[in-house]
Order: structure tokens, then sequence, then C-alpha cells
């Protein structure tokens, strides 16, 4: 796939077009690896998309158009991929901050000791009602049977 | 082999394409492309020769395939981890 273009130089979210294709180059700095891999993913049925990696925090995103096509609609792409990148930052940014939350939880509702003892609290109201109720000694229909 | 037998070779790197994501492509386009697949510092070096001249962009459709396959298999190992 080339992208041969007149550009000289790219900057963040300006895209270079060869008529066929656009190429981004982003900073893994700015966007997270899981951000630039769940874009690219959400495109692949979009367009022919290859991820590059030209230094060690550099990336040069690929998309193809999988017919023909013209600027208008590859520079339409390339600003619709910036937008799925700039939600999946967001995602993996929520995801990161609220894990340890979402792991305490979890861990509270499964194991904890507090949530088994309300649980044997209320078994052991009940039963108690069933033994108050014992007390009154009054017969009730399911117990009397045919004698 | 035919002098019409159009060939691409790519560098995937290790961060986006993993090992068994690319495996999972050459497997599925076996019968369209003959297609080698050599480990390099990075990640994997793929060869691919189109056996049919009818089928257009055949390189990026491996690519895509590939990708999919890595993005997927990576998710549900966090997934794995995560349960």
């Amino acid at each position: 796939m080339s992208s041969e273009s007149s550009a000289a130089e790219l900057q963040i979210f300006d895209f270079v077009s060869d008529g066929r294709s656009v190429r981004l180059r982003l900073d893994e700095g700015l966007y997270p690896l899981d951000a630039i891999r769940g874009a690219a993913y959400l495109f692949l049925d979009r367009c022919f998309v290859r991820l590059e990696r030209l230094e060690d925090r550099l990336v040069d995103v690929t998309l193809k158009s999988k017919g023909p096509t013209d600027d208008e609609a590859l520079g339409a792409l390339a600003g619709e991929f910036c937008n799925a990148l700039l939600d999946q930052a967001v995602r993996v940014q929520v995801a990161a901050s609220s894990g340890k939350i979402r792991e305490y939880i979890m861990a509270r509702a499964f194991f904890s000791a507090p949530a088994q003892s309300s649980i044997d609290q209320l078994l052991a109201e009940l039963d108690a009602e069933e033994l108050a109720a014992d007390d009154l000694e009054i017969q009730v229909p399911w117990e009397q049977g045919g004698a | 082999m035919s002098d019409s037998l159009r060939t691409h070779a790519v560098d995937l790197h290790g961060s986006f394409y993993d090992a068994a994501g690319v495996a999972a492509a050459v497997e599925a386009y076996a019968e369209l492309a003959r297609i080698t697949v050599q480990p390099t510092g990075a990640g994997l070096r793929v060869e691919l020769v189109v056996l049919d001249d009818e089928v257009d962009d055949l390189m990026d459709h491996f690519l895509n395939h590939a990708l999919h396959a890595s993005v997927s298999l990576q998710r549900r190992q966090a997934d794995g981890v995560a349960g």
C-alpha cells in the first residue's frame, strides 16, 4: 500500500492522500496503543487499514479505500477515524481510571463476609418467625394430613 | 511459477500484529496466495505471491484479516486476565 505524497511533513491529525488512501501519523504518547488498535478495528469493514511503527512512539495509520473514491471522501474518512480515535482514547482512560473500583466492587460482591452474614441473619430471622408461629400451637391445614 | 504472478512483501510490527493473528490470515488466504512468514526483530515479515491475478488488493485484504484476528485475540486474552 503506497502513500506517495508531496507533503513534506506530517503533523498530528494532518493527513496526506494519494487519491486512494490517506495516512495519519500519531504520537503514542498522546493516543495509547489500545486506542489506536481499537479505532483501526472499527474501520476494518469500511476500508483497508495498515498500522506501521516508524519509531518508538510514532505510528503511521494508512486508510485505503476499498473502491473508487475522491479526496473529499478520503478527508471525511480521516476525520471520522480521528473522532473514533479520540473516543477510543477516552474509553481506555476511563477503563484505566475505574479499573480499581471495578475490581473492588467485584471482590466485595463475591468474597465479602458481611454479605454472607446478612444472608445468615435473614435466614435466622425466618427461622425465628417459624418458631414463634409454632409457639401459638395453631395447626395449619398442610400439617393436618389425613389424621 | 509464472512471471505474471504478483509478489508483495510487508513488515508487520509485533505491537499491532501478533503471530496467531497472522497465522489465522495465512490459513484464510492459503488458496489465493502462496504466503511465507518469517520472524524479524520487531515482528514478522510476510511475503505473499498472488495466485489469482483477478483478485485485487489481496495484500490489503490479508492485512485487514490479520489485524482483525490480532485485535480479537488480544481482547479475548485481556478479558481472560480480567475475568
